[in-house]
């Protein structure tokens, strides 16, 4: 997993699979990785090939925290499995998801 | 391991896993290594993959601390028809929700099983001794004996469905931007819009609502689909959670589901420039077909909705742009009209009268009214001095003052007797002012030099002012008189009094007294009559005295804006 501050966003890219097993992680190097001043969050979902309960626990905790900041979680090109997790759990009408 | 398929004798993988969630992925990619084999189509592999993490996260999660050195196992079967995987876990159990609800929102867990719900057939949980089993069944859609084309399909299906929906998305923007731009009426564009936006998202109705003018309420404006009844929704500021999605979508700027009784949808908000311009609202008859797992409108339609919902907010603007400036287009043209109205009322010049000067002054504020004055000739020694005012503002106001004047002018025969000319313009001007609440105060004085005499007559008007030679007050004179317009039928008295060799005589509007200065303050009857009776007796010569009188309310009212329009005439015989 990478992460990098581009602007007021801070961009997590790099995740093979965020499940259960990493989620905890994810979910706190990102929020360490807030500095004051990034307020968005955008995360490629484009190399993730899989996300479980525990996975969308972490996105829904980034959100809370980025509209806390008064900014939002962005999740791009999540690969249709991905997307599919988002739909079923009604997910996809929080995250702004970017596509293509 | 055991990979032939019969009828009768099902594939089948075990697996034992430690109890760490770093151990489930690896079983669970063993195990779509083992559904492939058995020619598993993406989709199943991706839903039996899910479901399974999520059956083992519960397993672990959920274990007491002294269980943790228990294994699960991990079963799986596959025949022909259907994939079954059974979980046994070493926890304390649960009993199995009868139904299986989403958590809110903002929650960070509790939707595992929601999942194994929603991607299985069939599922459940068998409570035992020391051990529970988690199953779930996934029917085959796959026959086993095809090549593995299935993944393939399945993608190109998505990236059509994808592309197709963008197409039909910019597709749509480009026409409405097209027809926008061919000025096509705002309502039937918006109303196409919809139209084209609920095949596109495969909605049953669509409505747009726009802010109200006092942006208390979000009226109709557009809507599409069986049902034309859509309410107005009230905005409730007293901070209690708004019941309608379209209010909460609004006051909480962002999308909003809702699921009711009949239907489900989103009410997106519509922002403009920060402030918000309206609401869309696109929705799905379900009667009870809401069930748990389906969803409302997937990623692309919703997409597409938050995409055309901007580019609806852009048309707004304009539309609204446009219409503020043409409203305001035509308000300045209307009053350039009736200003121009107001300034052709006015005499050239004002008739010569043996030994009398006359001046007159008529000036409009910016909202026009309906001042003016006139001085009509009576023979080679009279003259029929007019002054008026029409309450109101604008074109009517312009409008009835030019009735008033053609009144006046073209009956002649009456101009030595005043208080009958007002009678009559009243019978011409009633009906018609009476209709519209307007009424006029107007104010006539016949000055007859010959017979040393002036005729006054009054329509409700302010006082005529006349100061004779040798006295230091003037008087303030009021004849009896509605103003017109009040009454049909209605009489106005005749004053007459003798003129002095020398006199001034000034006729006004109430604009002059009610003249306010930047603290407010008018310049009042009082100081009016005072300046007046001063001038008078300096001897000064009509024009002299209507310059002064400028002067004098120029520096009365400073720098305050003229509140209303300053009319008045003055006629003065003073010694050679």
């Amino acid at each position: 997993m990478k992460l990098e501050p581009q602007g007021d966003t801070l961009r997590i890219t790099d995740i093979a699979e965020l499940g259960a097993a990493n989620s905890n992680v994810v979910r706190d190097q990102a929020r360490a990785a807030l500095a004051p001043g990034l307020i968005n969050i955008e995360v490629d979902l484009s190399q993730t090939s899989f996300l479980d309960s525990c996975g969308l626990g972490a996105l829904i905790a980034l959100h809370k925290t980025a509209c806390d900041r008064g900014g939002k979680v962005s999740l791009l090109r999540p690969q249709s499995a991905v997307e599919r997790v988002l739909e079923l759990t009604r997910l996809h009408r929080v995250f702004k998801i970017v596509k293509g | 391991m055991l990979t032939e398929i019969g009828a009768t004798r099902p594939a089948t993988l075990r697996l034992t896993v430690p109890c760490d969630l770093k151990e489930v992925r690896p079983a669970a990619q063993e195990i779509a290594a083992f559904l492939a084999e058995q020619n598993c189509n993406h989709d199943e592999m991706t839903a039996c993959g899910l479901a399974l993490a999520e059956a083992c996260n519960n397993a672990i999660h959920h274990a007491p601390s002294d269980a943790h050195s228990f294994p699960i196992r991990i079963e799986t079967q596959v025949t022909r028809d259907a994939i079954e995987i059974r979980v046994t876990d070493h926890t304390h159990g649960f009993d199995w929700p009868k139904d299986i609800a989403l958590p809110e929102q903002g929650s960070e867990s509790g939707r595992g099983l929601f999942i194994i719900h929603s991607v299985s057939d069939r599922a459940g949980y068998l409570r035992g001794q020391d051990e529970n089993i988690l199953f779930f069944r996934h029917v085959r859609t796959s026959r086993p004996k095809e090549t593995d084309l299935a993944p393939r399909d399945s993608v190109t299906e998505q990236l059509i469905d994808e592309v197709s929906s963008c197409y039909e998305s910019l597709a749509a923007i480009f026409r409405h931007s097209a027809a926008a731009h061919a000025g096509t009426q705002f309502q039937a564009f918006a109303q196409q819009l919809l139209n084209d936006l609920q095949r596109i998202v495969k909605a049953d109705w669509s409505v747009l609502r726009l802010l109200s003018a006092d942006a208390k309420s979000l009226e109709v404006f557009a809507n599409s689909g069986a049902d034309p009844d859509h309410p107005s929704v009230i905005l409730d500021a007293s901070g209690v959670l708004p019941q309608e999605p379209e209010a909460q979508a609004a006051s909480s700027r962002r999308p909003v589901w809702f699921n009711d009784a009949t239907s489900s949808g989103l009410a997106y908000p519509i922002f403009g420039s920060e402030q918000l311009a309206g609401t869309l609202t696109l929705g799905r008859n379900t009667k009870g077909q809401g069930t748990i797992g389906s969803t409302i409108f997937n990623t692309s339609q919703t997409n597409v909705i938050s995409t055309l919902a901007d580019f609806l907010m852009i048309q707004v603007e304009r539309a609204r742009t446009a219409e503020a400036q043409l409203t305001t287009r035509a308000t300045e043209r209307e009053l350039e009209i009736a200003r121009n109205i107001q300034l052709s009322l006015l005499p050239q010049q004002l008739p010569s009268l043996p030994g009398v000067r006359m001046a007159g002054h008529c000036e409009s504020a910016r909202q026009v009214g309906g001042d003016f004055y006139d001085a009509l000739p009576v023979g080679d020694e009279a003259t029929l001095l007019v002054i008026a005012d029409v309450m109101g503002k604008g074109m009517p106001a312009a409008l009835f003052a030019a009735t008033l004047r053609t009144a006046l002018r073209t009956a002649p025969e009456l101009f030595r007797k005043p208080g009958q000319l007002l009678a009559r313009a009243n019978q011409l001007l009633h009906n018609e002012l009476s209709a519209v609440d307007m009424f006029i105060t107007a104010q006539l004085a016949l000055v007859d030099v010959k017979a040393n005499r002036v005729i006054i007559a009054s329509a409700g008007h302010g006082p005529l002012l006349l100061w004779h030679g040798g006295t230091t007050h003037c008087q303030a004179l009021s004849p009896e008189g509605l103003p017109l317009g009040v009454r049909p039928d209605t009489s106005f008295e005749e004053m007459g009094l003798a003129l002095a060799p020398q006199f001034s005589l000034m006729m006004s509007t109430d604009g002059l007294g009610e003249a306010k200065n930047i603290a407010g303050q008018h310049f009042g009857q009082p100081a009016l009559q005072q300046w007046f009776a001063t001038s008078a007796r300096n001897s000064d010569t009509a024009i002299a005295m209507r310059e002064s009188l400028l002067t004098e309310l120029g520096n009365f009212r400073g720098e305050a804006p003229l509140a209303d329009d300053q009319t008045f005439l003055i006629a003065a015989r003073t010694p050679e």
